[in-house]
C-alpha cells in the first residue's frame, strides 16, 4: 500500500518545488513576464529585468530551495537519530554556532581576507557546538542528555551572538541580530550561492547513506546494534552532516526557524513512518515551505519588508502548539 | 539635595536672564550648533559623538570638551543651566531631566536649509548669542546665493542609497541639498518623500544615473551595508556614478551644508560634461 502512494506524493512534491520555484522567480516588487525576459536572456540581450531575473530573483529562489531542503533533510535525521519529537536541525546547537562564527568573521572584517571563510566558519560554529555537546555528553549518553547538552550550548550560544554584535564596529549591526535568529533571503547573490554549495552538497551525501540505518534505528538502540548498526557512529556521522549543511546554510541567510521541526511531522505519516523514505520526502517539503514563505513575504505588501523567519515561525509555532496537544492525547 | 540646589539654582540663573554659562548637549546636532555659536568655556559637555571626525564636523573643537553618552546621571553631574537635546535622542534622559527642573530645549531634525536658518537663530537666541548666529547665517546665505541652483527639467537623477535600502527624499535636509545643487532626486518616483526603504528591484527600475554613498562609518561590515555591494549594481549600466559626500557635511544642519552642496553640484557638472563629450565622440 504504501509502496504504490509513495511515488505519487514523491511526485507531487517535486512538482510543487518546481512551479513554486518558478513562481518565485515571477514574483517581485515589479512584475514582468518571464517568458519574454527569457527570450532576451536567450538572445544574449541584457535589459533591467534579465538582471532583476538572474542576479536578485535566481539566487534567491535557488536558495531558498537548497537552505529549505538542507533544514528539512538535517530535521528528518535528526528526528529519527534522536526519535524525539523536538528534534530539528538545531536542537544541538549547530545553527546557534554557525550564526555565531559567522557574525564573528562578518562583523569584524575577516571576511575581507577571503569570501570562503563565511561558510567555512559557519560550519566551524557547528561542528564546534556539536563537539562541545559530544565532550559534554559522552559516547554512551542518552538522548536526553544529549538534548539537554543541546539546550544548553544553543543557550551560550545565542548569549555570544548578542554580545559579539553588541560590540561590532558597525553601526548597523544591532539591527541585524533579528537576522540571525530569523533569517532573510532577500539580499542573497549568486556569490552566495556558490559559497554554500560545496559544503552543503557533502552534508546532503552523507545523510542520503544513513537512511536503512536510522530505518533499523526505530526499532530501538540495542535491535539496531544486533543489526549490525554502529549506533556511536551513526550518531557523528549524522551530527557531522548536519553541522555541514546547516552551517553553510545559516552562514548565508541567518537561521530560519520551525522547517526542520514542522516538516518531517508533516511528511510522516505520507512515508508510512519509514524514517528513510523520510528524509527525501523532507528535504522537498523542506524547499516547499521555504519557497511558500519567501513568496508570502514578498507578496504581503508592507512598507517594511518582512523578514522570511518570521513567517516561518509564525506557522511553526502553532504547529508546536499542536503537537504538544496531540502528544497529550496520545500519553494520557 | 544635590537636585534642589541645582534645579533651583537654575531658576535663579533664569531670572536673572543672564546668558547660559554651563550648557550641556545629549545630541549630536544640538553639539554642532554649540560647537559653532557658544562663547568659549560655555560648553559643559557634549555627545561623544562629537568628537569622531566622521560624523563631527567641529570635532576639533569638541575634543577639549567632556564628553557624555546621553545619560541623565552624566548631566547633572555637569550641573548645566541649559539642556539642548534632539526630538528623538535621548528621550529618557531629556524627560527626567525636564522632571528634576533642568531648562531642557528641543530641536527637531531640520527638514530644509531654511529651517537650518531657523534654529541658528533659535540656538543664539537660547544661549545669548544672537549676533554670531546673524553673521554665520549671512555668510552662510552669501555662500549658498553663489551656489544653489535649481534643477533642469531633464537634470541628471541621483538617489541617496544607505545601508539597508534606505533612501530620502525631497522633504529633508539632505533632500534639500540635492534639489539646491540641481539634481533630480528619484526618491520621489519610488514614492519616498521624506525616508523610505527601496529594495533592490526598485533601484534597478527607477534607475538613477547616480547613487549617493554617504559611509557611516568606513569599511565596516553588516548585511545592511552587503546591499551596496550586491553585484548586481556592478553590472547593470544605471546607476552609473556613485558621488561620495562626507557624513559630517550634512546629517545636521549648520553652514558646512553649502559644502556639500558645493560637491554634489561639482559632480552633477562633471558627470553632464561627460555625458555631452562621449555624445559629441559617437
Amino acid at each position: 500500500m504504501t509502496n504504490q502512494r509513495m511515488p505519487m506524493w514523491l511526485g507531487l512534491l517535486m512538482g510543487s518545488v518546481i512551479v513554486l520555484f518558478f513562481i518565485s522567480l515571477t514574483v517581485g516588487r515589479h512584475s514582468f513576464s518571464l517568458w519574454q525576459t527569457v527570450q532576451e536572456l536567450l538572445a544574449q540581450e541584457q535589459s533591467v529585468y534579465t538582471l532583476i531575473l538572474i542576479e536578485l530573483r535566481l539566487p534567491r529562489s535557488l536558495v531558498a530551495v537548497i537552505v529549505g531542503a538542507t533544514l528539512g533533510l538535517c530535521g528528518a535525521a535528526m528526528q529519527g537519530l534522536l526519535r524525539n519529537p523536538l528534534a530539528s536541525p538545531g536542537i544541538l546547537g549547530s545553527s546557534s554556532g554557525a550564526a555565531l562564527f559567522s557574525v564573528i568573521v562578518l562583523y569584524f572584517g575577516f571576511h575581507a581576507i577571503s569570501p570562503w571563510l563565511l561558510p567555512i566558519a559557519g560550519m566551524a560554529g557547528a561542528l564546534l557546538a556539536i563537539v562541545l555537546v559530544y565532550a559534554l555528553t559522552g559516547n554512551d549518553s542518552t538522548i536526553t542528555t544529549i538534548i539537554l547538552a543541546g539546550v544548553a550550548i544553543n543557550a551560550i550560544a545565542a548569549a555570544c551572538i548578542s554580545l559579539a554584535i553588541n560590540l561590532a564596529p558597525s553601526p548597523y549591526a544591532v539591527r541585524e541580530i533579528a537576522l540571525w535568529t530569523l533569517g532573510d533571503l532577500s539580499k542573497v547573490s549568486l556569490t552566495n550561492l556558490w559559497l554554500m554549495l560545496p559544503t552543503t552538497l557533502i552534508g546532503w551525501l552523507m545523510l542520503i547513506g544513513c537512511g536503512q540505518a536510522l530505518n533499523a534505528l526505530s526499532l530501538g538502540e540495542q535491535t539496531a546494534a544486533s543489526m549490525g548498526v554502529n549506533v556511536a557512529r551513526l550518531r557523528w556521522r549524522i551530527f557531522l552532516a548536519t553541522a555541514l549543511a546547516v552551517g553553510a546554510a545559516v552562514a548565508t541567510v541567518g537561521a530560519i526557524g520551525f522547517i526542520g521541526l514542522v516538516i518531517p511531522h508533516l511528511l510522516r505519516p505520507l512515508v508510512g513512518y519509514e524514517p528513510r523514505r523520510l528524509l527525501f520526502a523532507s528535504a522537498l517539503g523542506g524547499a516547499v515551505m521555504l519557497l511558500l514563505a519567501d513568496i508570502s513575504v514578498r507578496l504581503i505588501p508592507s512598507q517594511i519588508p518582512l523578514q522570511v523567519g518570521v513567517l516561518t515561525a509564525l506557522v511553526g509555532a502553532p504547529f508546536f502548539l499542536y503537537l504538544i496537544v496531540k502528544l497529550r492525547k496520545e500519553l494520557p | 539635595m544635590r537636585f534642589i540646589i541645582v534645579a533651583s539654582a537654575c531658576l535663579i540663573m533664569q531670572w536673572a536672564n543672564a546668558a547660559p554659562q554651563r550648557i550641556a548637549s545629549v545630541n549630536l546636532c544640538t553639539d554642532q550648533y554649540l560647537l559653532l555659536l557658544a562663547a568659549p568655556g560655555t560648553i559643559a559637555t557634549v555627545t561623544w559623538l562629537s568628537q569622531k571626525p566622521e560624523s563631527s564636523y567641529y570635532y576639533e573643537r569638541a575634543l577639549r570638551i567632556p564628553v557624555n553618552h546621553g545619560e541623565a546621571e552624566e548631566i547633572v553631574a555637569h550641573a548645566p543651566d541649559l539642556v539642548l537635546a534632539g526630538f528623538y535622542s535621548a528621550r529618557t534622559t531629556t524627560h527626567l531631566l525636564q522632571q528634576l527642573g533642568y531648562q531642557v530645549e528641543l530641536f527637531d531634525h531640520p527638514r530644509s536649509v531654511k529651517q537650518v536658518r531657523e534654529q541658528l537663530r533659535r540656538m543664539g537666541d537660547l544661549i545669548g548669542r544672537r549676533e554670531q548666529a546673524e553673521r554665520v547665517i549671512k555668510t552662510m546665505d552669501a555662500r549658498l546665493q553663489r551656489v544653489a541652483t535649481q534643477p533642469a527639467d531633464d537634470a541628471p537623477t541621483l538617489m541617496q542609497y544607505a545601508p539597508g535600502g534606505y533612501t530620502i527624499g525631497r522633504d529633508s535636509l539632505v533632500g534639500d541639498i540635492m534639489y539646491l545643487a540641481g539634481w533630480r532626486n528619484q526618491a520621489q518616483n519610488a514614492g519616498v518623500a521624506h525616508l523610505g526603504i527601496v529594495d533592490l528591484e526598485t533601484l534597478l527600475m527607477i534607475a538613477p544615473l547616480a547613487l549617493i554613498d554617504s559611509p557611516l562609518a568606513p569599511d565596516s561590515y553588516s548585511f545592511a551595508e552587503q546591499m551596496l555591494k550586491h553585484p548586481v549594481l556592478k553590472k547593470t549600466a544605471r546607476p552609473k556614478f556613485t558621488v561620495t559626500i562626507e557624513r559630517k557635511l550634512w546629517i545636521c544642519g549648520g553652514p558646512m551644508v553649502v559644502d556639500a552642496l558645493i560637491e554634489l553640484r561639482k559632480a552633477r557638472e562633471t558627470i553632464e560634461r561627460e555625458a555631452i563629450e562621449s555624445e559629441q565622440r559617437s
